[in-house]
């Protein structure tokens, strides 16, 4: 049995097309003033996406057909997950620490 | 298989055909990969972790960055991906002189990308930014009076050491992806590889993409969150 099917170039063509068109959007949106919270949301976002493209299309990914292999491919992906999703669950949720200004505003040295 | 067959030449004994082969290493990949995963993966939770306690001071970082470099590196590192993919599929078509062009082509786009990245680091040196080095006053506004200066905030310096951290571990991964690939290349001339049998071909192909993996997430999240 063929692990990876041939996959056509016209898939791989297009992939690489939409991950630059999405890298010249996020270069042009770096520019545009939409706030911090969307600004920063765009631009993690939009690598996300192209992050999801490499992994499913030119990591093959997406074309496995052994489902352990996937599963291994998804673990790493997870465990990343949890260890954001706990340690922002602690950070977001305790007091500031006395050196930390709440709205994180720099600090400046004296000299 | 036809015990005549030259594949048997690649096949272990430990296992029964070429395909079960490519399964075992290519599942042992992965289970490597989840590790990279994991090594870079905290380096990017702390700078988050960092990046939205002393947001204003991560923000200026940010925007000190060199990002028309940091583009052009990410084209170059997008685009060695896409060759990649296609060495990879030349490699199945048992077309080897294409997976020679191609992975010499990556291999030289690589240390065009560890150039520029060299480059930037120069600059920032020159700036007064890397943190052994780090000055509160800009290197460029030395020379003015006071009242001109917009000094740094001190947690810009971690900011710039989360930044030195990523691009170093990624630059070293990059180093390694791109000996594998020479490696891959010299076999692949020695006829080393064909149709049947190209296992490790994909292999450093799935390593490869990961340092693009990696690149990308760093522009996303370290250059181009300026607001």
């Amino acid at each position: 049995m063929e692990d990876r099917p041939l996959i056509p170039i016209r898939t791989y063509v297009l992939v690489y097309i939409a991950l630059m068109l999405l890298l010249f959007t996020n270069m042009a949106m770096a520019y545009v003033f939409l706030g911090r919270h969307w600004s920063n949301a765009i631009s993690v976002g939009i690598g996300a996406i192209q992050f999801l493209l490499v992994f499913l299309f030119f990591m093959h990914v997406k074309y496995y057909r052994y489902p352990l292999i996937r599963l291994f491919a998804c673990a790493g992906l997870f465990w990343i997950a949890l260890l954001l999703v706990l340690t922002l669950s602690d950070y977001l949720t305790r007091n500031n620490p006395p050196d930390a200004s709440p709205r994180g505003e720099p600090v400046f040295l004296k000299h | 298989m036809d015990p005549r067959s030259t594949d048997n030449l690649h096949l272990h004994e430990q296992f029964e055909t070429l395909q079960q082969q490519e399964y075992a290493a290519t599942l042992g990949m992965w289970a490597f990969m989840a590790t990279e995963f994991l090594l870079i993966g905290v380096l990017f939770v702390a700078y988050g972790v960092c990046r939205m306690r002393w947001p204003e001071a991560f923000r200026r970082g940010s925007s000190e960055m060199h990002y028309w470099l940091g583009f052009f590196e990410t084209a170059i590192i997008l685009t060695t991906s896409f060759l990649v993919t296609l060495a990879l599929r030349a490699a199945k078509l048992g077309n080897n002189r294409q997976v020679i062009a191609l992975f010499a082509t990556t291999v030289m786009l690589g240390a065009g990308f560890l150039t520029i990245k060299g480059t930037e680091w120069y600059l920032e040196y020159g700036e007064g930014l890397v943190p052994g080095y780090f000055t509160t006053i800009p290197t460029k506004e030395a020379h003015l009076p006071p009242d001109q200066q917009h000094p740094r905030p001190v947690q810009e310096r971690l900011f710039m050491l989360f930044y030195y951290l990523l691009t170093g571990t990624h630059a070293v991964h990059m180093l390694i992806g791109m000996g594998l690939l020479s490696t891959m290349m010299f076999l692949t001339a020695r006829g080393k590889f064909s149709a049947s049998y190209h296992t490790p071909i994909e292999l450093v192909g799935i390593y490869w993409h990961f340092v693009d993996l990696v690149w990308i997430f760093v522009f996303s999240s370290v250059y181009l969150l300026r607001q």
